[in-house]
């Protein structure tokens, strides 16, 4: 009898535990979920730390940082992203810190950073702290910069620099250290990458090892993707007519959103109008590191009650998607694939001598599924009606300012007391697992997007189905009757209030943190 | 019945002073390896150890068939002399073992196969193995309902109904 003929019935669990929590710790928070209810015995195996820590991190809507000697254990990671979350839900900051500024100067705020100018020669770049995260408050000093672009997960700053006047628009985009200001160590040629000459306006965005960039010159716009460890163009592509390229960003880790509104469409019909989304590939083929990218655009139409009337403001928000690849001993970061896309556009009705503000909030993941859907069956116009109503949320609102960060948008607004800060939080597995608890206090969970009336612009209704979990909570300061602002960060909100005498300059930066 | 075997102490030609070991599997085959091969396993290795302090040699009995017993080999053969983190007792664990792109090959074998396997690397101790397993089987499994993976990996459903529809096994991904 040969016995290595002999095909026992085997199955997992004749392994002891340890090897199966070994197996299921290979795996993502669905497969964990889908063994946990499989049977008595893996559920009991998944109330391992490692693995709660991993349905939980996804639950929160976070990845996992960098794997480092010195941080904390995997027990002590969960309860902090406990807490984390916790402070989330409730809009309760932990600290609130004054960050350093000087009141004559400007104060840019992204993401993970903030920079402020001394007189505008030199400026400082500050990383937000976060008790929570571990982050602390890093800063260096570096030569005046226009733009700012921070990924911490990578712990990246991109800043574009102008040394002085050229007028060839001799700018280099400096790749730097967050915490340090040192050169990138990933970064290529000591990291500086001098972009062409031809340009007007820069936009800059990063995704894991890309850099995009948009540069105008006249009436035609020019997006180029880079692999900034290496300096290569990955994808260049040019288009006519872009009056601003204000939101061109990594949509994932595949394609670039466009909503490039060209500046003649008042001399085009309404089928050669560009006003929708474009979506476009940018890697090249798989396997290949030359030729070129594949680039059927996907455009994604918007509703019939937009389309047929004049726009006169058009605006995306974009919260930055970031890398998967962390520098700094963080424990957690943001999903870089969950993020949010807000547009808000202003209907103008010149009979009547009105307008309305609507707003579209847009989780990326939505493009991302229809577009592939579309690429496999050919199809790249896709109107309103195949995407818009479950995938989007529209609001009529009033004139309320805005900041978005991951999948949260934050709305604020005076009051006599302080600022009412109204945070609107779009991510799936956390407005699934409000639903599922129904828990008072946790804010209030929005079923349905709001139903518009659209008839006096002569199109049709707009409604739409996206849920979201909005919670209030006050800041008890004033915005200032020059208008300060609130930018809604990774962890927290950043207040900045306006001094009332002085246009330029703040009396206050407030960073509220977890 | 363990069957005491001495093992002579001569080397082998050419392939430097390693000595042998004699391995006997559940199906009673019996296989001569190089010691220094199975020096990934700490099983085995304890073994080595325990002949040391009594001067005596013997088989190794093991609870799986020769036909797994050979794939470990060939697998310890092929690292043969290699450092595999993995496998220092000394060095902190690393977490989820590294992809190689060999032993993706290597364990392209059926389920039960491979499940035997894993089980056979945790019995003699070889975590790289078992954590290389550990990702195949976890590969094989991604992305499957509840339902599949319940045939996968031939898991009974023991929960009551109730159970089942408790809050806390929903699936909300």
């Amino acid at each position: 009898m040969d016995l290595n003929t002999i095909t026992v019935p085997s199955h997992l669990l004749i392994c002891p535990d340890e090897v199966l929590l070994q197996v299921l710790e290979n795996l993502d928070h669905r497969a964990v979920l889908a063994c946990q209810a499989a049977c008595h015995r893996l559920k009991n195996i998944t109330n391992a730390v490692s693995l709660q820590y991993t349905v939980e991190l996804a639950a929160c809507g976070m990845v996992d940082g960098m794997r480092c000697q010195e941080t904390l254990s995997l027990s002590e990671r969960l309860e902090r992203l406990r807490q984390y979350d916790a402070a989330w839900r409730q809009l309760k900051w932990s600290d609130c810190t004054l960050l350093p500024h000087l009141t004559n100067d400007r104060v840019v705020i992204h993401v993970g950073a903030y920079k402020f100018g001394i007189f505008s020669k030199r400026n400082v770049v500050q990383e937000l702290p976060s008790k929570l995260r571990g982050l602390r408050e890093e800063h260096y000093s570096c030569q005046s910069m226009r733009r700012i672009k921070v990924d911490s997960s990578q712990g990246l700053v991109v800043y574009i620099e102008t040394p002085a006047f050229d007028p060839l628009g001799g700018v280099q985009y400096n790749l730097r250290s967050l915490p340090s200001g040192e050169p990138h160590p990933r970064a290529a040629n000591l990291g500086i990458i001098k972009p062409s000459a031809w340009h007007k306006d820069h936009i800059v965005d990063i995704r894991g090892e890309y850099l995009l960039e948009f540069l105008q010159f006249g009436e035609t716009g020019r997006y180029i993707v880079r692999n900034w460890t290496t300096g290569l163009v990955e994808m260049q592509k040019e288009m006519k007519f872009i009056v601003n390229g204000s939101s061109c960003r990594f949509l994932d880790d595949n394609y670039i959103f466009l909503d490039s509104f060209p500046t003649n469409s008042h001399f085009l019909s309404v089928d050669q109008r560009h006003e929708s989304f474009h979506v476009l590939p940018f890697r090249r083929c798989e396997g290949s590191t030359s030729g070129t990218v594949h680039d059927t655009a996907v455009h994604f139409l918007l509703p019939a009650a937009v389309m047929n009337n004049e726009l006169s403001f058009y605006m995306t928000t974009f919260s930055t998607g970031s890398g998967t690849a962390p520098m700094t001993p963080v424990h957690f970061y943001r999903d870089p694939d969950d993020h949010l896309i807000s547009t808000s556009i202003r209907v103008r009705d010149d009979e009547a001598h009105t307008s309305r503000n609507y707003h579209f909030d847009i989780p990326a993941q939505t493009f991302t599924s229809y577009m592939q859907h579309n690429l496999a069956t050919g199809q790249t116009v896709v109107p309103w009606e195949a995407w818009g109503p479950h995938g989007t949320r529209v609001i009529e609102e009033p004139e309320f300012q805005e900041s978005v960060c991951g999948m949260r948008r934050c709305l604020y607004r005076q009051s006599d007391e302080g600022t009412i800060l109204r945070v609107l939080d779009y991510h799936p597995r956390r407005v699934a697992r409000a639903l599922a608890r129904r828990q008072d206090g946790d804010g209030i969970v929005v079923e349905h997007g709001a139903h518009i009336e659209a008839g006096h612009t002569g199109g049709d209704p707009l409604s739409t189905t996206l849920p979201c979990l909005v919670t209030e909570t006050h800041i008890p300061h004033i915005l200032g009757n020059n208008g300060g602002e609130i930018v809604l960060c990774e962890d927290g909100v950043v207040f900045t209030e306006r001094r009332r005498e002085v246009w330029e300059g703040y009396s206050n930066v407030l960073a509220y943190t977890i | 019945m363990p069957t005491i075997v001495s093992v002579d102490d001569s080397t082998v030609p050419g392939e430097g002073s390693s000595r042998l070991l004699l391995l006997v599997s559940s199906d009673n085959k019996h296989i001569v390896v190089e010691e220094d091969i199975m020096s990934r396993s700490r099983f085995i290795s304890k073994q080595v150890e325990g002949f040391e302090a009594t001067s005596q040699r013997h088989a190794i009995l093991l609870p799986f068939s020769s036909f797994v017993l050979n794939k470990v080999i060939e697998y310890c053969s092929h690292y043969r002399g290699y450092y595999l983190l993995e496998d220092d007792p000394d060095a902190a664990p690393p977490g989820r073992s590294p992809v190689r792109e060999w032993d993706q090959e290597f364990l392209d074998v059926d389920r039960n196969m491979l499940l035997r396997i894993i089980k056979a690397a945790h019995y003699l101790e070889i975590k790289s193995l078992v954590g290389s397993c550990a990702r195949a089987i976890a590969d094989m499994i991604r992305g499957k309902t509840t339902e599949e993976m319940r045939e996968i990996l031939g898991v009974e459903n023991d929960f009551t109904p109730e159970e089942e529809h408790s809050p806390s096994s929903k699936c909300t991904g």
